[in-house]
């Protein structure tokens, strides 16, 4: 029988044996959201693609949108779980189930947009029945296929040593269906030296053989586009720009997983600020490489200016999607002085009386307020009154300056506060991914190359069912961490033998280079000479 | 020059990617593949219970490669 301490026992295991009345409720609405999405979709079903906004032009609109979002969602597992196992990072050990099942619940998500944007669901038959091997929509089909089940089974296999434990420490009361589950979950496991070799031995083949599949996914989701003619698609450094946009939402995406299983579980010893500062400088990292890659796509198209490319860009700097892409850019901006700012922060500003969130906040109503009478030029009533006096230039300079300090007032609050500020991080990067999928999709099909301009909105249809799968992945998220632990037990346990025995370790002090018996030689005394 | 078609490497090839239901039978043939190599791993796996070492542990350890469970 394998044992666990008690103290492990009573935070990782017996919680998932207790149900109160919020998680109850959480279900509900999520069961409620994703009944109203099925009802939505079955009037797509029956009345057809015609209660979507998408019509020609734009045949494809916010259900490949979320396709492509939730595709790029499930590259959390891949890079924290197996870039960080091939690369041997400690801290990774209990933040890996969360970022595996993020894998494979977004990949089962991403993968129905497919079925909802088909509008004939029989029709993805179709794919294997008359699919040529020239088609990205096929490699598509290969590289996502071997993705789900190598993420499932790169999930699984962690769960097996802890499917035991609890097969062997399941709490007398326990229903006998999980019983019978954990039973069949731990494969016969006992934990002897073999055992542990071979289920080791396959987890590091997994872990190398998934990170070039999972790179191959979202390249050649990228590919889909990129392989065609339409403006603004047509580019080569679309593969690497999807692979790097997929592994930073997947960051924000499991910072956010993280932090929910940190509270609902009460897993501060084990998921502690460690995981957050060192996958914060993943983020960092990721992000300026987004920033990167959305600057050359977007200069070398205004570089060329070609006649068919040119609208596209257009539409989004300055025509109907300037909206959506210029939120985008805000957010990623804002993500990114939340993450890096705070580090640059001197800790002398946490006694300044000054920097405080609710001067920041107050500044930043100001800021909010002038930019809002910049926009609506034409607001009515008090507001107009108020404003109408002050002149454009004014306002700008009033917007910029608040919100200067409203950024320098925070930045000390998110220094000492480093969880809450990859959360709000994480809001703004999880936006903005799925705004920088739009503005890839969207303003494209509606400028095409050969027909006239086009317009998509989407409809109540569309964004029933972008609700009902969101719901759907948190509800397979909230149901499989009340079935398995959301912490890897005997992951972490191992972990903290490591700890233990690194930190007992007594590390020696480097060589000195004094030379024995005399004193240290002037600068330059002792510079070989040439 | 001949017309690359004439060369039975590329008219091979030109068949293999222009031939209806290959891409399918492909993604066939890859689940087939990895449910078998996956299958093969768990029974490696679960027969691993079936070797006559009496020691079982909780969690493994870098240092449990280089114990042989007889020291």
């Amino acid at each position: 029988m394998l044992r666990i301490s008690k103290h492990d026992r009573e935070i990782l295991l017996d919680p998932l044996f207790h149900a109160g009345r919020k998680f109850y409720l959480m279900i509900s609405v999520l069961i409620l959201i994703m009944l109203w999405g099925l009802i939505m979709y079955v009037r797509q079903f029956v009345l057809g693609l015609g209660t979507t906004g998408m019509e020609r032009p734009a045949y494809w609109g916010m259900y490949m949108v979320n396709f492509i979002f939730f595709i790029g969602i499930s590259h959390a597992g891949t890079l924290i779980s197996a870039i960080l196992r091939v690369s041997n990072a400690e801290w990774r050990r209990p933040i890996t189930r969360i970022a595996e099942a993020i894998t494979a619940f977004a990949l089962i998500v991403g993968t129905l947009q497919i079925i909802f944007d088909l509008g004939r669901p029989d029709r993805i038959l179709y794919l294997f029945r008359f699919g040529r091997l020239q088609s990205p929509l096929l490699w598509d089909a290969v590289s996502v296929t071997a993705y789900f089940l190598g993420s499932l089974t790169y999930l699984y296999l962690p769960i097996i040593p802890d499917a035991a434990l609890l097969r062997d420490n399941i709490p007398e009361g326990a229903p006998a269906w999980r019983q019978r589950l954990y039973k069949l979950m731990a494969l016969g496991w006992r934990g002897n030296r073999t055992q542990w070799l071979r289920l080791e031995k396959m987890i590091a083949v997994m872990a190398v053989l998934i990170i070039p599949v999972a790179v191959s996914v979202h390249t050649v989701i990228s590919w889909i586009l990129a392989t065609t003619v339409q403006p603004g698609w047509h580019s080569t450094v679309f593969g690497p720009y999807f692979v790097v946009g997929a592994i930073f939402s997947g960051i924000g995406a499991l910072f956010i997983a993280m932090t929910a299983a940190r509270r609902s579980f009460h897993l501060e010893e084990y998921i502690t600020e460690r995981q957050y500062r060192n996958l914060g400088y993943i983020f960092i990292t990721m992000a300026a490489i987004w920033f990167y890659f959305t600057y050359a796509e977007h200069m070398t198209q205004a570089a060329g200016q070609l006649t068919a490319e040119f609208p596209v860009l257009a539409s989004k700097l300055w025509g109907e999607f300037s909206f959506t892409f210029w939120t985008m850019v805000v957010i990623m901006i804002m993500a990114f002085i939340v993450l890096v700012f705070p580090l640059l922060t001197p800790d002398s500003w946490q006694r300044s009386r000054v920097f405080r969130p609710r001067f920041a906040l107050a500044n930043g109503v100001v800021s909010v307020l002038a930019i809002l009478a910049l926009l609506v030029p034409q607001t009515q009533g008090v507001t107009a009154d108020l404003l109408s006096g002050l002149p454009s230039p004014t306002l700008r300079i009033v917007a910029g300056v608040f919100g200067t300090v409203a950024i320098l007032s925070i930045l000390p609050w998110l220094k000492s506060h480093i969880i809450d500020a990859m959360i709000i991080a994480s809001g703004f990067v999880l936006v903005g991914m799925w705004l920088e999928r739009w503005n890839i999709v969207v303003p494209t099909m509606t400028h095409p190359r050969l027909m006239p301009v086009g317009l998509y909105t989407p409809s109540l249809t569309e964004w029933s069912l972008f609700a009902a799968s969101t719901a759907l992945f948190i509800f397979l998220f909230v149901l499989f961490f009340k079935l398995i632990p959301a912490v890897s037990v005997w992951e972490v346990r191992e972990g903290r033998v490591i700890d233990e025995t690194r930190d007992s370790a007594q590390m020696p002090l480097p060589e000195s280079s004094r030379p024995p018996g005399g004193l240290q030689p002037a600068f330059g005394d002792n510079e070989p000479t040439y | 020059m001949n017309f690359p078609l004439d060369n039975p490497f590329y008219h091979f090839v030109y068949q293999l990617i222009n031939t209806a239901g290959i891409g399918g039978l492909i993604v066939i043939v890859e689940t087939i593949l990895i449910l078998i190599a996956v299958a093969l791993s768990l029974r490696g796996i679960t027969n691993g219970a079936k070797v006559d070492e009496p020691e079982v542990y909780a969690y493994p350890t870098p240092a449990l490669h280089h114990h042989n469970g007889q020291d």
